[in-house]
């Protein structure tokens, strides 16, 4: 295909990509709050949307008709959600918005798995769809073209709301201070309200409008999040010309490359992402200081006591009791509860202390796993040399990654780390020469009894986040706290912050390879699924239910949420749906943890 | 003895010229205090001095040597200590600890992993508190001080890194007449011990009873420098801050 139409192909995608970003820029430019459920809007679009135009005639008009009816009834959703959940977080900090939200997601695809149904939902084109004309010798299909004009339309029709009328000077006043819109008497409830659900007609349309070239399926809410949060990111936080400028950059170059490089195309957007964000942090458009939302307010944080470092020891104790007694089940499930509290200590150690937020921390986990796998597959390495692949392949990927990452703060690092998980879980399903893609590594055995294995992993686990803690009140975790508690004044003590950062960084891929390298022998097998987003979201779940700013939180939280995992997981089969409520109530009763501090008690 | 020059410094903020070639020296044991109405550019001559902020002409030497690069981490290696108008301690530690990282920064020990730093530099710690009157606040959490002491412990953890020459962006801002004194004397103690000292004040009775020297800022310029008595009965100086003609503030 000539270069010329590939590029057209890119300019309709841009618009997809468009559609979906630009709402999520909107409800960040007012709200300040990053909504992971943006793709489940996106997806509930295109379901509400097959499912209109399948009743619908099949003219221009009905089309038009049901696709509009889908942004609409979307909307309706989105003020339903705002005003349910949204508005409780406005004050919190970023990282329990992203959880809350999160919630929302695997509440929203469970409820849509209830009524639609978990198979792929296509529509028959409608004759007027299916036409294609000829340009440039090549035959482009016609639906395309309306795509690349809806983009542009849009964009124009935004401009126009937020140029031209009064609710769109509110909204740009309140996207530059909040403050200020509030003394100047405007009711900012309801319009949070009104932005929230202006954003999710926005994901719902372009659902929509995603339907001829794709279906309405249950995957659609995690790509469509991953892509609006790349565009976002690159086009600057809030910035609506920026987010279409992004989406035709990326949109253009990602189709470009499926022709130049069909392997390269996903790792290209990471490099371009990484590319942009290097020269200007806040993106293309953005402005400086947009990147970051609420932030979350440091709390003290002390050694443990003589009486912590005894409960440790009686914990680890206990569980290797456990392990004796157990059956082949719990001593699985106990396996996974201990290669857990490893998992969530390493992603502490970021969040809590370093004070980055992680969305993607499966990618460390995955890598490990995936590191121990192939070592004692292809290379059928002995146990010792194949766990320690593990944390090096972990960490020295961190130490690259690393490099773009500590640059950016807040949510904007959040969401690369995110991309880059993504990518991550990308690169393991297509490159299946290396990895067997779908099917994952399999025949992963440890040669040794599980009762055996759960005892090294416990040992390994219990080290390792001693280790861990000890770091965290060692010079090196000192130093590390003050740069994140007041970056300003660190730097004026002498104290290098990005290199502080990135040890961090690096420090806790390790750890989490560790854990993941441990989990590829305890389950015999590896998969994608090991570095997917939900991963991910389990090792945030972890943290955050034992409590950011305490430093026996992570252990807690991960025994707890595993716990809590297997007994939903055994219990239901509407599983996501009951973990999004517990995240929801969790985020929403008590922000600080199971063993955070509630009024002054030491944690 | 010279420690800190700067020689013609320049910065812009987009169309607003912020300091226009400003040049001026602080010596051993000097306590020069910088004035200027509002705006004048008194924070700014702070950053580019400490290294925050980047200037678009000009020199920066410390003891004769240039600082090239704005780089604050640098600036305070080669020995420049500062504190910020907007006290930032250190929430998650308790006082104690915020003057041990300053000091395991400074004697670069940071690249520890495993040893608790409790102990670290913990005598020499306490002295610097005590000399800034909070001896007895060492085990305190940082962010539970009240603000008097918060600024004291901005000023230990500047001390931390021992300075050869201070830069202090209002010590003593939102300080009570008493406090506002003790401030005062304390870094007028340090300055007796060798520290070059450059300060800004909105209170005169400080400016005018402690400063060696006065540099007066405004609009980015330096319209006037010397001894207090000079400056008091600079006509130009009582036309910025008494009125004739005020164009800005």
């Amino acid at each position: 295909m000539s270069f010329a139409l590939q590029a057209l192909t890119g300019l309709a995608g841009a618009s997809s990509l468009f559609l979906v970003a630009c709402g999520l820029s909107v409800i960040f430019g007012v709200t300040r709050v990053v909504n992971f459920a943006h793709g489940s809007l996106f997806m509930l679009g295109a379901y509400l949307g097959w499912s209109l135009l399948r009743l619908l005639p099949h003219t221009p008009w009905g089309f038009g008709l049901g696709v509009a009816g889908a942004a609409i009834g979307v909307a309706a959703i989105g003020a339903v959600l705002e005003m349910a959940v949204l508005r409780r977080l406005y004050a919190a900090p970023e990282l329990l918005q992203l959880l809350a939200t999160f919630a929302l997601v695997l509440i929203i695809q469970d409820c849509v798995q209830a009524i639609w149904g978990p198979a792929e939902l296509s529509l028959p084109r409608p004759p007027f769809l299916r036409a294609s004309i000829t340009i440039l010798g090549g035959r482009f299909p016609r639906y395309d073209l309306w795509l690349i004009m809806a983009g542009p339309l849009v964009l124009g029709l935004l401009h126009l709301l937020f140029a031209r009328t009064r609710f769109g000077m509110v909204v740009r006043a309140a996207t530059e201070n909040r403050a200020l819109v509030a003394a100047f008497g405007i009711d900012q409830r309801r319009l949070f309200t009104l932005v929230f659900s202006l954003g999710a007609g926005l994901a719902g349309l372009g659902g929509a409008l995603s339907l001829p070239d794709g279906s309405a399926n249950i995957g659609l809410d995690l790509r469509s999040i991953t892509d609006a949060f790349v565009v976002v990111v690159v086009g600057g936080m809030g910035s609506i010309a920026g987010a279409y400028l992004a989406a035709v950059l990326i949109g253009v170059l990602q189709s470009l490359g499926l022709v130049w490089l069909p392997q390269g195309s996903l790792v290209l957007v990471f490099v371009i992402m990484a590319a942009v964000l290097v020269i200007r942090p806040q993106g293309l458009l953005g402005r400086a200081g947009s990147e970051t939302g609420q932030p979350d307010r440091p709390t003290p944080m002390r050694a443990a006591s003589a009486g912590g470092r005894i409960a440790f020891a009686v914990l680890v104790c206990a569980l290797a009791l456990a392990g004796s007694l157990a059956g082949p089940f719990w001593l699985a499930v106990l396996t996974e509860a201990v290669i857990a509290v490893l998992f969530a200590a390493s992603l502490h150690v970021m969040l809590g202390p370093g004070g980055m937020i992680s969305f993607g921390h499966a990618a460390w986990f995955g890598i490990g796993a995936y590191a121990a796998g192939l070592a004692a597959t292809s290379l059928a390495a002995p146990l010792p040399i194949s766990l320690l692949a593990a944390p090096v392949a972990a960490g020295l990927i961190a130490l690259l990654i690393g490099q773009v990452v500590v640059r950016l703060s807040g949510v904007a690092l959040a969401m690369l780390t995110l991309a880059f998980a993504q990518i991550a879980w990308a690169v393991a399903v297509q490159w299946t020469q290396l990895t067997g893609g779908d099917d994952g590594i399999l025949g992963i055995w440890p040669g040794l009894t599980p009762r055996g294995y759960f005892l090294l992993c416990l040992a390994v686990c219990a080290i390792g986040t001693a280790l861990l803690r000890q770091t965290l009140f060692a010079p090196f975790g000192l130093a590390l706290r003050a740069a994140r508690d007041a970056p300003l004044r660190a730097a004026a003590s002498g104290l290098p912050i990005a290199r502080l950062r990135l040890a961090a960084f690096v420090l806790s891929g390790t750890a989490a390879g560790l854990s993941g390298g441990l989990s590829a022998f305890a389950k015999g097998s590896v998969f994608p699924a090991s570095l997917a987003i939900d991963r991910s979201v389990d090792a945030l779940s972890m943290v955050l239910l034992g409590g950011v700013q305490s430093v026996s939180g992570p252990v807690i939280g991960a025994l707890a949420y595993t716990g809590l995992f297997d007994t939903l997981l055994l219990a239901s089969s509407h599983w996501r749906l009951w973990l999004g409520c517990a995240l929801l109530a969790l985020v929403l009763i008590r922000p600080q943890g199971l063993a955070g501090r509630g009024a002054g008690r030491a944690a | 003895m010279t420690l800190l020059r700067a020689d013609d410094l320049s910065v812009a903020f987009g169309a607003h010229q912020a300091l226009s070639e400003v040049s001026l020296s602080v010596a051993a044991g000097e306590m020069v205090a910088q004035i200027g109405p509002n705006g004048a550019g008194k924070s700014t001559l702070f950053n580019l001095l400490g290294g925050q902020l980047a200037a678009q002409s000009g020199r920066i030497t410390l003891r004769g040597v240039t600082l090239a690069k704005a780089d604050p981490a640098a600036f305070c290696r080669s020995g420049i200590g500062r504190i910020f108008q907007i006290t930032r301690c250190f929430a998650s530690m308790t006082v104690l600890a915020c003057v041990q990282t300053a000091m395991l920064a400074h004697h670069r020990q940071i690249w520890r992993f495993l040893r608790p730093a409790e102990r670290a530099f913990r005598p020499e710690a306490l002295d610097v508190l005590a000399r800034c009157g909070l001896g007895d606040q060492a085990g305190r959490d940082a962010a539970s001080l009240a603000y008097p002491d918060q600024k004291r412990l901005e000023l230990a953890v500047a001390l931390a890194s021992n300075p050869a020459v201070l830069l202090l962006d209002e010590p003593a801002s939102g300080l009570a007449a008493p406090e506002r004194l003790a401030m005062m004397r304390l870094v007028a103690e340090l300055a007796r011990q060798g520290i070059a000292v450059l300060f800004s004040e909105h209170d005169m009775q400080s400016v005018f009873g402690f400063a060696d020297r006065i540099i007066v800022l405004h609009q980015g310029r330096v319209i006037a420098t010397g001894t207090p008595s000079d400056i008091r009965t600079n006509p130009q100086v009582q036309d910025v801050y008494l009125g004739g003609n005020q164009p800005n503030e």
